[in-house]
């Protein structure tokens, strides 16, 4: 039992000091992320104001691009307020860190649907392939994410326990 | 209040089951589509490349084609590399699915591989991009920032990479808080 609590403190610290270095690494990807979706955004927009007609495949990429950047933002932006959540508490099962997962979660399923097929619809591409218009990579991730919600709700279950039985 | 703490307990864990049964089918899916596309799509690189090749030497084209369809090699790291955290992914799921609880220490292993595997996949095409212009003597000694623009650096798959590693952690601490909550009961 005691072990136990020893191990337990261990890894606690080890939570703790790891989230500290992560959500500075998370919040400044978030930002750069974010600047370079403003950049493409830019490109985009002066090209179309220069010329007359963007060619359609300029602008199913930068379309896919701004819509990935922007979803990447939000996902890392919130991941790294989730690490300075876990950096001050060293707790991983709390309902706002939960609560996190599912959002990162859904954000990348979204944009695993979306931002190939936005780009499709906004420039009138001839882009169907399917393995394009839905990368299952991505789609896969932001399923383990809402797996790993359910995991942590059963972990806060066990969380309580343990706090009860102290 | 005990008896309805179990019950939820007893319910989370038949929904972590029926949901680790649906992600794993869908794992299943996505290893076949990986299994046709990624040697379909290593082959088509090997005959771009013979047919770029079948000069004498490589012409300035013939050397940019190499690099715009990618080096054969770094294709088939790549596919191996996903391939394997897919089937890291099936193990990870069908362990949940078979075992009592979902916190345990092996379970965190797995999904440290998996971590592991998708930072090594972020990596994999920018030491590919300098790799290949080094070999074609190409490299540009200030242009070395360019190779980690986010089109070739997946800041994602290793910021992904990280969240799992934690993820696997966290499963570490919580297989601990299962530890205790058996030897309670």
């Amino acid at each position: 039992m005691a072990q136990n609590e020893r191990n337990k403190k261990d890894v606690t610290e080890k939570l703790r000091t790891g989230s500290k270095g992560l959500w500075i690494a998370f919040a400044a990807c978030a930002l750069l992320t974010a600047i370079w979706g403003i950049f493409q955004l830019i490109t985009l927009v002066s090209a179309r104001v220069s010329a007359n007609a963007v060619p359609w495949w300029t602008a199913y990429d930068s379309i896919q691009r701004i819509f990935e950047a922007g979803f990447l933002a939000a996902m890392l932006l919130i991941a790294a307020f989730m690490f300075r959540r876990i950096s001050f508490s060293g707790m991983p099962f709390e309902e706002k860190t939960i609560r996190s997962v599912r959002t990162i979660g859904i954000l990348c399923i979204i944009q695993g649907l979306c931002s190939h097929l936005a780009a499709s619809l906004l420039t009138l591409s001839p882009q169907f392939a399917l393995t394009d218009l839905f990368p299952m990579q991505i789609i896969a991730e932001g399923m383990v994410f809402l797996f790993a919600e359910k995991m942590m709700k059963y972990g806060a279950m066990l969380q309580i326990e343990s706090d009860e039985t102290l | 209040m005990e008896k309805n703490h179990d019950m939820m307990k007893t319910s989370l864990l038949q929904d972590i089951r029926k949901s680790s049964k649906r992600i794993l089918v869908f794992a299943i899916v996505f290893l076949i589509c990986e299994l046709i596309s990624r040697p379909a799509e290593i082959l088509y690189t090997y005959l771009m490349q013979k047919k770029a090749a079948s000069g004498n030497s490589l012409s300035f084209t013939n050397y940019l084609n190499a690099i715009q369809f990618d080096s054969l090699p770094e294709q088939i790291i790549r596919a191996v590399m996903i391939i394997a955290s897919i089937i890291a992914l099936i193990v990870l799921l069908s362990r949940i699915r078979k075992s009592e609880s979902p916190f345990q220490e092996k379970h965190g292993k797995i999904l440290q591989i998996i971590a592991v595997l998708n930072a090594a996949i972020a990596f994999v095409h920018v030491i590919a991009q300098i790799v290949m212009r080094i070999v074609y003597g190409a490299f540009e000694p200030g242009g070395l920032l360019g190779y980690f623009s986010p089109r070739i650096f997946s800041y994602w798959l290793l910021a992904n990479a990280a969240m799992l590693y934690f993820l696997a952690w966290v499963i570490r601490y919580g297989a601990l808080l299962q530890q205790e909550s058996d030897e309670t009961l």
